[in-house]
């Protein structure tokens, strides 16, 4: 079956009573939201209600490829999963890679959307135009890595795509992931507990059918140069050479690598938890790609010592080895493959979980909790045996403090009690990815606003550090001078997360990588528009791409303003707004709340919200063709 | 004489390799003139080229030289200079 690219085939599956059915979108639609992210906002807008349980049948759970998913433009082979965070009750976003996005479009559709809940394990079965609802009694408590490859065995086809959740998934831990094509990790805001409260195992695909572009010569010549502007570009050497964790001694030698917990700003022997380090002493025996994409920055290691464990499979990102390593206040190699793996296997978010275990050392080295709280672990900074141990405790939920610590900073804080909280390195209930927010502006303002909490994920705002001549180009474009190249600066920065907030929404909506707009920047708002209107026949510029970008970040945020969501909700971890950097070249900054509130100030204004209660004024959504889809939530004006 | 402390990541034959070197400077010397002064074994030539200098990551006392005045910034009694590669993405 050959479809064309700019169909919207949306797939329904209802678990509660079985129910399947196709639908189509309007092309007019797909040029507004531009798929993907964009679709998927809007369809979870307008399905769900105003404080539908996120752990409940009427909860969505929503699959998109990107709209270029499937065609050979670079690194365009995202999957945005959307749904209603369970653990901060608001709009959440992933995005992943692998495959399984092209592989949902070669299979006859763009978007899956489950609703429902099953009453007795189940898993999708997907391919070349049917769906199948089958019993996965036989997986349960498995690992993703098992189930995938016991998908694969039942299937009897190696090539299918998986979706997988761990025990954490199954139990509901707040901050469980789904590993979709074995090595990409889809996490963030509980994104498996949604999948594990639908009685959804997993979710497996098949697909052999094709997409056709409307003009076929042009489009892939455009792709090809975007291709090799990629190539030619300053960031993707450092990522294929040595993944993301490349980034590890530049951040130590800038005083910016969190460790213990946000508590220190770099850490001896930081060496050992960087890509270079990798390479060097042989953990690396491969590089792993997504869908059509040539910069591989994913890695494929093994340990080289049998002290924690064996283990040859994916490896760690540059948050994972944060998280896990010295947020943790450890340095060893072999222990961090092996908690990232753990992590995987069972099905977790090692953001989340390595900040979750750094916040319980914290408390447990100022003598908040011992070892009668602890299940008898001694929760020190530095004990790896401890923390692999916890890890695999919280996935299966075993003993009361494993079980606490399933449910989040947040909530564990509130039940340690003392000062705990202000140790709980959290907003909106999700976990700070390890990026230090007090000397980084633009980013402190982006992890404020992000819808699903405060992370890197939403919007990464790394040009602001004008550390190539293609960031300080971008920061030139946006500002008209490239002296705002710098994250200490509190001028232009509602401009500068403004523009990549849009950039980040258009990129994930067709499907590209972020690292290609944002880290790299060779994939640009220009091309992509381009590529989309040669693609989709449709007409498409960089104004009309950068406004729909504004179209998906206004849907979000009027989920959440639905939901209950205010300016309050606009915030940082307490650590990041009233403990000064402690050390290095960055000591005593910070970004308080009176600096945040000026940051946010802007950023209503230049966004048309309210600034009493940050809500889309109702001019906003009108100019933006929103009244009808997400108006009742907007203030006048 | 004044004196500076040069950090090397990556430099030379390992990735992860690190070297550490004083160096004594003249008055009002560079970081660019620290950077063609060195005499490490194994350091990529290629990365003495100017247009290889895009890939490198430079810090003074930890600062980006980018936030200074580049590769011309001035250097004094015990900074210290960090050279090492670009790297992107989280
Ligand atoms: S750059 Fe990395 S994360 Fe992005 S598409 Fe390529 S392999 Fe995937």
């Amino acid at each position: 079956m050959i479809r064309k690219l700019s169909s919207q085939r949306v797939l329904n599956v209802d678990l509660s009573d079985g129910r399947v059915w196709s639908e189509e979108l309007p092309l007019e639609d797909l040029v507004l939201y531009l798929g993907g992210r964009g679709l998927a906002a809007k369809i979870l807008y307008e399905r769900t209600r105003r404080g539908v349980d996120a752990l409940g049948p009427q909860n969505l759970l929503i699959v998109s490829s990107g709209t270029l998913t499937g065609t050979n433009a670079p690194s365009s082979g995202r999957t945005s999963i959307t749904t209603k965070s369970p653990v901060t009750r608001l709009y959440l976003k992933v995005s992943v890679g692998g495959h399984i996005g092209a592989e949902l479009r070669y299979a006859g559709w763009d978007h899956l959307v489950i609703a429902g809940a099953a009453s007795t394990p189940k898993y999708l079965w997907i391919h070349d135009g049917k769906v199948e609802i089958r019993d996965a009694s036989g997986l349960s408590g498995k690992g993703t890595r098992e189930g995938d490859s016991l998908l694969k065995e039942e299937l009897a086809d190696d090539e299918i795509q998986t979706a997988v959740i761990g025990p954490a998934g199954e139990r509901r831990v707040m901050f469980s992931s789904i590993l979709c094509s074995r090595y990409n990790s889809a996490s963030r805001g509980g994104i498996a507990a949604v999948m594990g409260s639908k009685n959804l195992k997993a979710i497996a695909i098949r697909g052999r059918g094709s997409i056709a572009v409307e003009e076929g010569k042009p489009y892939y010549e455009l792709a090809s140069q975007m291709r090799h502007a990629l190539a030619g570009d300053s960031g993707s050497d450092s990522l294929f050479n040595w993944g993301t964790a490349g980034s590890i001694p530049g951040l130590n030698e800038m005083g910016m690598l969190a460790a213990r917990n946000f508590t220190a700003t770099s850490i001896e022997g930081s060496e050992k938890l960087s890509g270079q380090y990798l390479v060097d002493e042989g953990y690396l025996i491969g590089r792993e790609s997504c869908f059509a994409c040539s910069t591989a920055c994913h890695r494929y290691v093994r340990t080289l010592s049998d002290r924690w464990g064996r283990v040859q499979e994916s490896g760690p990102e540059l948050e994972t080895v944060l998280a896990l390593g010295s947020e943790c206040g450890i340095t060893d190699t072999d222990s961090v493959l092996v908690a990232n793996e753990i992590c995987n296997d069972l099905g977790m978010d090692t953001i989340s979980a390595g900040h979750v275990i750094s916040w319980a050392m914290e408390c447990y080295e100022r003598g908040l909790l011992d070892q009668t709280k602890t299940d008898g672990l001694e929760l020190r900074f530095g004990n790896a045996e401890a923390q692999h141990e916890l890890l695999r405790r919280i996935a299966d939920r075993k003993g009361a403090f494993a079980d606490l610590l399933a449910e989040g900073t947040r909530h564990a804080s509130q039940e340690i009690g003392g000062e705990s909280w202000k140790w709980a390195i959290q907003a909106k209930g999700l976990e700070q990815s390890a990026v230090d927010t007090r000397m980084a502006k633009s980013y402190a303002l982006a992890f404020a606003v992000n819808p699903r909490g405060p992370d890197h994920l939403m919007t990464e705002t790394f040009a602001e550090f004008g550390l190539s001549k293609e960031a300080r180009d971008v920061i030139r474009k946006i500002t008209g001078d490239e002296k705002y190249a710098n994250p200490r600066l509190l001028e232009k920065r509602a401009e500068i997360v403004d523009w990549h907030e849009k950039v980040y929404a258009a990129s994930e909506a067709l499907g590209f990588c972020v690292f290609t707009s944002t880290a790299a920047f060779a994939v640009n708002p220009a091309n992509m528009a381009q590529l989309m209107a040669l693609g989709l026949g449709v007409p498409m510029d960089e104004d009309k791409l950068m406004l729909a970008g504004s179209r998906i970040v206004n849907i979000e945020r009027c989920f959440n303003v639905r939901e209950g969501a205010t300016i309050k909700d606009d915030t940082l971890p307490w650590r990041m707004m009233n403990e000064k950097v402690p050390s290095g070249p960055n000591e005593g900054m910070i970004t308080d709340r009176p600096v945040l509130d000026n940051l946010l100030g802007q950023y209503y204004a230049l966004h048309g919200w309210d600034l009493k209660t940050g809500a889309p004024l109702l001019s906003t959504l009108s100019a933006l063709g929103l009244v009808q889809v997400c108006g009742d939530v907007a203030v006048d004006g | 004489m004044p004196q500076v402390r040069v950090l090397l990541f990556g430099l030379g034959d390992k990735a992860a390799g690190k070297r550490q070197l004083v160096q004594e400077i003249g008055p009002s010397a560079t970081v660019e003139e620290v950077w063609r002064g060195l005499q490490v074994p194994g350091m990529e030539s290629g990365t003495r080229d100017p247009a290889d200098r895009q890939a490198l990551l430079v810090l003074v006392n930890g600062e980006p030289i980018e936030y200074l005045d580049g590769w011309n910034t001035r250097l004094s009694d015990n900074d210290q200079i960090t050279y090492l590669h670009k790297t992107v993405g989280g």
